[in-house]
């Protein structure tokens, strides 16, 4: 199977409301609060370290049996520059995707350098919905 | 009985017939000269004195840059070139000063906070040495910012050798890169950074590769074979350290940095040189308009082995000795414009940043929507960098006007910003200020004309 490096949107980022964990020296999120600051329509969207996923990507991914991820809630706000630039903007209901699989065998993977690897046939479903912002690039192994 | 020939540190140069007699060079360097002050220092720095027994302390038996190396070792091999180690017994790579680096990386590991590792990196003697001198301040604020960045290195790199296209500024770029890379693929996120380090300079393979001479090959090849044999950080350390070491004028086996050994390697051996010490040795290929595609470094290593004395080795020669000429250092004559267009902080009064930019800007009201030139959610992902005081000041607001265009250079801005943020993340560690407000003014200057007023000088 073919797999692709995806930098998804950024539409905002880490909010204050966010539990971070550091006392491994590492940034491990334990509740994430993603505010956004725009949005351009993708249904998959990051704010390093995490990303989040649209309700209905997400049952998509799951009625294919994608592999290497699981959803937990997301609190998703909207900060005052959005409101004053989107005053009418309805967002959809957005679920937390944590990543776990491996790249290159997953439909879902971490790689050291690139980041995010996902399969065909979760670029397949994601494209189905939209993600006409995100960057794709095939990824190769070794990569 | 390891062949010590075969080491990197060992490989004898002092036949090349045009090779400088050590008395012809030692007046070259003189105290005065910061340039020379610098590699005196970086060389006291690097490899102060330690004792094996010392570094011996720090050994492990697994780590990521051995397997990396080894897998060099293997595709290098399978290139089909010569490969004068295979046969070689176990190495025993030269002690001392490359244990003296393995120390310096593990005490970096052992350190309690990454802040605290940056602060030692801040007032290590060569930004001292480089702050001390006025006429070299201003070009040491841009040096340190840049190589303190575990991040896009490219972008920087682009900018300086495009702005300061002077060898001896780039002769210290070179040499304060390098020990950083090297500080880099040691630290505890070694296997990530070593991935980063190779993906971001996939000529430091190519040309070794590609190098006929075979003294690049064999280099890398004793560090494989160091590593492969004994299986320990600090036989790998030691090796690319001896690798480097030469390149950096520093002789192995006597453990003593000469002049002439510095220049030998760079006037005598640029490609092996340019191998060992990519940065600068790419940097220098860019002024000349070379980009070190296949093709062309083949192009250069040829036209190196026919002569040694290349136009190229020649105009290094006399810059080495004489200095970069005095007309390419006045660029430091405009750093004060520079400084002008740079994004910076002040102190906000109030939170409320919209009514700090209106009261500035009163004619924008309507026409634009105020954004953060360095993001609010730093304050989240690296709390204690930047205050509210400093986010919310009316130096770091910008006017995004209201509309599509907008709102797609916003989205551009945002994904830079998650790029800058990434490798900060990975590591556990955190940007400094500087680096923080860098990047607001690469942004600025990229996208400022688009701001209403524009920023970045445009």
């Amino acid at each position: 199977m073919k797999y692709y490096q995806i930098e998804p949107e950024v539409a905002g980022g880490i909010g204050e409301h966010s539990e971070i964990d550091r006392s491994s020296g590492k940034m491990v999120v334990r509740k994430l609060h993603y505010y956004f600051d725009g949005w351009l329509g993708d249904v998959l969207l990051e704010s390093c370290p995490c990303f989040i996923v649209t309700e209905a990507a997400k049952k998509k991914l799951q009625s294919i049996g994608a592999t290497g991820i699981k959803f937990d809630k997301v609190e998703v706000t909207t900060s005052a520059f959005f409101q004053d630039r989107y005053p009418n903007r309805q967002l959809p209901k957005f679920v937390w995707l944590q990543i776990d699989g491996k790249p290159g065998q997953d439909d879902f993977g971490i790689a050291p350098s690139p980041g995010l690897v996902i399969s065909e046939r979760a670029l397949v479903v994601l494209k189905g919905l939209g993600i006409s912002n995100a960057l794709v690039t095939p990824f190769e192994e070794g990569q | 009985m390891a062949d010590e020939s075969l080491l990197p540190g060992n490989l004898d140069q002092s036949s090349t017939p045009d090779a400088p007699k050590p008395d012809e060079n030692q007046g070259c360097i003189t105290q005065s000269d910061p340039l020379s002050s610098c590699i005196i220092n970086l060389r006291k720095s690097i490899f102060p004195p330690i004792s094996p027994e010392q570094a011996a302390g720090f050994m492990t038996d697994s780590d990521p840059l051995s397997s990396r190396i080894l897998e060099l070792k293997k595709s290098i091999f399978a290139l089909g070139l010569p490969s004068p180690v295979t046969s070689a017994g176990a190495v025993e790579p030269p002690a001392g000063i490359a244990s003296t680096r393995i120390s310096t990386l593990h005490d970096r590991d052992a350190a309690p906070a990454p802040a605290e590792q940056k602060e030692k990196q801040k007032d290590s003697w060569f930004w001292q040495t480089l702050e001390s001198s006025d006429t070299l301040k201003p070009y040491a604020r841009k040096v340190r910012e840049y190589v303190e960045s575990p991040t896009d290195t490219k972008g920087a790199w682009d900018w300086l050798t495009n702005t300061v296209p002077k060898s001896g500024a780039q002769l210290g770029v070179g040499l304060a890169r390098t020990p950083f890379d090297l500080t880099q693929i040691f630290s505890g996120e070694s296997q990530a950074t070593i991935e980063r380090f190779l993906q971001e300079h996939p000529e430091y393979e190519q040309i070794v590769r590609e190098d006929p001479t075979g003294e690049s090959l064999q280099a890398l090849a004793g560090i494989g074979m160091g590593a492969g044999t004994l299986k320990t950080a600090e036989a790998t350390a030691r090796g690319v350290a001896a690798f480097i070491g030469r390149r950096l004028g520093i002789d192995t086996e006597k453990q003593t940095w000469t002049w002439e050994t510095f220049k030998d390697a760079w006037v005598n051996h640029p490609v092996e040189s340019f191998a060992a010490v990519y940065p600068f040795g790419a940097s220098f290929l860019k002024r000349k308009g070379i980009t070190p595609s296949e093709t062309e470094v083949r192009e250069l290593v040829d036209s190196a082995v026919k002569d040694e004395k290349t136009p190229l080795a020649q105009e290094l020669k006399n810059e080495l000795e004489a200095g970069p000429p005095k007309e390419e250092l006045d660029f430091l004559e405009n750093s004060e414009d520079a400084s002008a267009s740079r994004a910076t902080f002040g102190q906000a009064t109030t939170n409320d940043y919209r009514s700090t930019f209106f009261a500035e800007n009163p004619e924008l009201k309507g026409e634009v929507d105020v954004h953060h030139a360095v993001e609010q959610c730093v304050l989240t992902k690296f709390p204690g960098v930047v205050t509210e005081e400093e986010m919310h000041s009316i130096e770091n607001l910008r006017g995004i006007p209201k509309g599509v265009k907008g709102e797609i250079h916003l989205s551009q801005i945002r994904r830079e910003w998650n790029r800058f943020y990434d490798p900060f993340i990975k590591t556990g560690t955190a940007p400094t200020k500087a680096q923080l407000l860098q990047k607001a003014t690469e942004i600025d200057s990229m996208l400022g004309s688009k701001f209403m007023p524009p920023a970045g000088g445009e």
